[in-house]
């Protein structure tokens, strides 16, 4: 447990380090460039404005982190189930696929203003284009981690015996959870940006997004960079919790052994190199 | 249980495949518990062969039977074992062996007790709960021949297992895999490129042409069980060598020995 | 384990190193290339910075002046230039991007509320042309508004605007829905989303025509107590107007008589206006269309560009009252009159 909470503090003291090179360096461009504050406030200023403002910011907040994650789980979900079906059937890959590549190169800015008009200025709008922008990388590494199951593995499971519902619960599903956790994560980051698209397009409820465009309406800056601030935070918050719930769902990338209990949780021991499904044994 | 015939019987087996012919009217008869090596050149069909028996492929015309039964073209009656151990990642030892029971009916408790003993009895007691990664070549390859017996089928298929491993291990191995026989009733078919290999663990060795495979020698291996160390330098194992190797590169000092 | 980190550390000071290199020599490359006027064939460029991130037809009276000669013969090659966003005409002439801004009042107020010595030298409309639109043929009665979704946009006119929509309607801002739009709002009003757009009429009117070829039904704010405040401004930095007096006078003047021109040619007018624009104008029907809507709001003649202390006073009022104002000063901070003389 030493080692673990050793980590931890080390991890922790890396990110206020990072967060402070980013104030420093914000602090040296405005310096350098000597922005005044309706160009670019500082980051204490913006901080600041947060603490001050925010009986306003916080439904705004709670708005913006709704849309942000139910979008992203929708996406998630359309793209995991995507990635299945195109992986069971090599038809209907080719004809879908050609589909969700067109529809990532559409730009949403785009097309987001007749979606607004078509499905209104509400919650499912932002969802849509939400979940647009995070299914994609979804699908493709679904794919991918169903296409690299051994074939010889698949064979084996045939020779074995076994019912085809079987071999895809116990070998092709679980081989998606490490491809889907780095697109989920991909996913995870693009999710606030397309929220704020989305409540830009059209609000009945206003986010944070509506706010940046109000805020700098008035020449409001202080306002705007302390909404920036926030969804950013959103952005990475959702990033870490993707990758926390990736790391409990593959213990044997950091495992050498399963254990039950919340302390294995913390355990990272695996000294082999990491390989796909290690056909050719190791050393 | 079929009273006097033959475990497994390739009967007049011919694969043929975008025109060419893989296997060409083989036949072959291996007996309760026997242990039958096939050796022969690259490509000369050894794993069609494996998969016709298994039932993974059709031939184009012939038949594979087991215990009398026609099981050509049908999984599930044969366990089988390749190269690679193909071992899944996030299993662990006893979730790998247990896999032909979760992969049909479900693994029970007892599965898992019956995998957890026959992985203590070969020496792989204290990793029982390790992940894949974190064994060496040797011990994953253990793993996957637990998994084939788990199966509890009769016939044993292993398509040259011990290939990737080095010859330390692979003798080692070799070893294990004897007293593994010894200690069951299993019928073993085996391919192999290694000819010590071959003479050292099998009652025949069987060897194929080049393609298309047809059986070229049947030489029956007249070495005592129980198999150790000495067999592999004892003047009979370099006598029954020359002859394979002679009728595997077909020079003239190989008179055939039937 | 002692020289890995010391490693570490190396890079991270490298990097740091090379990071406020790059950032201090790209500040002085910027500023080394600030630009003042410059002198192009004798004559005087002014920059002026439009208030929308794409140009239309209120840019007509600019162009004119520029097709008629008219800034030529006061010494001035004035160039339009087109912002980024819309919300950053006034901070592009307060970095010096630009000379002279096109923007609203309220921007000037909260510019002078941000720091931004910023200062209105005419005024562009004369009246308050911002109201309501409904679909063509469709009655638009202030007292039913309860219940009904109304678009409004994002910009500080439209927030001060909105509460005497309320006060006239007797509802409360809980009581109507007033879904906000980035960009358009007309779209969604013909489609039948919303029950009711706003806007300055003379974009709504255009916007309308276009689509449909039939006039909207209008309700201009003035009519239910709005205050008569002119929508649109000309501005300058001060610290730009004293060092060029004669300029800003010039400019204005020419204007001037660009904008009277204009409104007794609009046909002719906006046929300038398309020469100097011919893709991104917006085409014939819709430019002339919308700067014949635009000619009502400029006033009478006589009183072109000339700005009242009142108008200010009425504008600080009307966004005080909704609280988006966190500085206030006197009418003479945010305007002046005396570039217009002469």
């Amino acid at each position: 447990m030493n080692a673990f909470l050793r980590k931890t503090a080390v991890r922790l003291v890396m990110a206020a380090l990072a967060v402070g090179l980013i104030f420093g360096v914000w602090n040296l461009v405005i310096f350098a460039f000597d922005l005044k504050s309706y160009a670019l406030p500082t980051p204490q200023d913006s901080v600041a404005t947060i603490y001050d403002r925010w009986s306003t910011y916080q439904p705004l907040l709670l708005q913006t982190i709704k849309e942000t994650v139910d979008g992203f789980l929708i996406g998630a979900a359309i793209g995991f189930a995507l990635g299945v079906a195109m992986s069971a059937s090599k038809i209907v890959q080719r004809l879908i696929y050609p589909a969700l590549i067109t529809s990532q190169a559409v730009p949403v800015v785009a097309v987001a203003a007749p979606l607004a008009i078509l499905l209104g200025f509400g919650l499912v709008t932002k969802l849509v284009i939400v979940a647009w922008w995070v299914f994609f990388p979804v699908v493709v590494n679904v794919l991918d981690g169903l296409a690299r199951v051994d074939r010889d593995l698949l064979n084996l499971a045939r020779v074995m015996g076994a019912k085809r519902t079987r071999t895809f619960l116990a070998i092709q599903l679980p081989a998606t959870l490490s491809p889907l956790f780095s697109g989920l994560k991909i996913g995870a980051t693009y999710a606030v940006t397309a929220a704020v698209i989305g409540e830009w397009v059209a609000s009945l409820q206003y986010g944070l997004g509506t706010y940046l465009n109000t805020a700098a309406a008035s020449l409001d800056t202080r306002g705007v960079m302390g909404a920036t601030i926030l969804l950013t935070m959103i952005g990475i918050t959702l990033f870490l919790i993707v990758t926390a719930i990736g790391v409990v769902a593959t213990p044997w990338e950091r495992r050498s052994t399963a254990r039950r209990g919340i302390r294995s949780l913390f355990v990272n021991d695996r000294k082999g190199a990491r390989r796909w499904f290690g056909s050719l044994p190791a050393d | 249980m079929n009273g006097g015939g033959p475990k497994v019987l390739v009967d007049d087996v011919t694969v043929r495949f975008d025109g060419a012919l893989t296997l060409d009217r083989l036949s072959l008869a291996i007996g309760r518990s026997e242990f039958v090596s096939i050796v022969g050149p690259s490509g000369s069909g050894k794993s069609t062969l494996f998969n016709v028996v298994s039932g993974l492929q059709r031939p184009t015309s012939g038949r594979a039977l087991i215990d009398g039964h026609d099981v050509t073209g049908e999984t599930g009656h044969v366990g089988y074992m390749l190269q690679k151990d193909l071992l899944i990642p996030w299993r662990t030892v006893v979730g790998n062996i247990v896999l032909g029971a979760a992969l049909t009916h479900g693994a029970r408790s007892r599965d898992r007790e019956e995998a957890a003993a026959l992985a203590s009895r070969y020496g792989l007691g204290e990793f029982l709960d390790h992940y894949p990664h974190a064994l060496s070549g040797g011990m994953r390859q253990r793993v996957a021949l637990m998994r084939t017996l788990a199966l509890k089928t009769d016939v044993l298929l292993l398509d040259e297992p011990f290939g990737a491993l080095d010859s330390q291990t692979r003798l080692d191995m070799q070893l294990w895999l004897l007293s593994v026989y010894e200690d069951l009733e299993v019928t073993i078919l085996f391919v192999t490129h290694d000819v010590d290999e071959a003479i050292l663990l099998s009652d025949r060795v069987v060897v194929l042409s080049a393609r298309p495979g047809r059986v070229l020698a049947d030489l029956p291996i007249a070495l005592p069980r129980p198999r150790g160390l000495d067999v592999l330098t004892s003047p009979a194992f370099t006598d029954l060598k020359r002859e394979v190797l002679g009728l595997l590169h077909q020079t003239p000092s190989a008179a055939v020995a039937r | 384990m002692v020289r890995f980190a010391s490693r570490r550390l190396t890079l991270a000071l490298a990097a740091a190193t090379a990071l406020t290199a790059t950032v201090v020599t790209a500040a002085w490359a910027s500023s080394a290339s600030h630009a003042s006027a410059s002198r192009s064939k004798g004559l005087t460029t002014v920059r002026v910075v439009f208030d929308w991130p794409g140009i239309d037809f209120e840019a007509v009276p600019l162009t004119v002046g520029t097709a008629r000669g008219l800034y030529k013969k006061a010494g001035l090659d004035v160039r339009i230039v087109i912002p980024p966003s819309t919300s950053t005409t006034v901070q592009m002439i307060a970095a010096g991007k630009g000379d002279i801004g096109f923007d609203t009042t309220t921007d000037v107020v909260f510019g002078q509320a941000a720091g931004i010595d910023v200062r209105s030298i005419a005024n562009y409309s004369q009246d308050n042309n911002w109201g309501l639109v409904a679909k063509p043929g469709a009655k638009i009665d202030i007292k039913k508004i309860k219940g009904k979704s109304i678009g409004i946009f994002t910009d500080s006119w439209t927030k001060a605007m909105m509460p005497y929509v309320l006060k006239a309607g007797g509802v409360t801002a809980s009581q109507v829905k007033q879904p906000i739009f980035s960009s358009d709002d007309i779209a969604p009003l013909l489609a039948g989303k919303i029950d009711l757009a706003t806007n300055t009429l003379n974009y709504a009117i255009a916007q309308v025509q276009s689509a449909t070829g039939k006039r909207p039904s209008v309700l201009l704010a003035t009519k239910f107590g709005a205050p008569n405040v002119p929508v649109w401004v000309y501005t300058g930095m001060n610290s730009w107007l004293k060092g060029h007096g004669a300029q800003a006078r010039a400019f204005l003047s020419a204007t001037r008589k660009a904008f009277a021109w204009s409104i007794a040619h609009p046909s002719a007018a906006v046929k300038d206006y398309l020469e100097a624009y011919p893709k991104i104008g917006g085409g014939l029907k819709y430019s002339l269309d919308g700067w014949k809507a635009t000619i009502p709001a400029l006033g009478a003649q006589s009183s072109l560009l000339t700005q009242r202390a009142s108008q200010w006073k009425q504008v600080v009022h009307a966004l005080k009252a909704v609280g988006v104002l966190s500085k206030s000063f006197a009418p003479s901070k945010y305007f002046t009159n005396a570039y217009l003389k002469g």
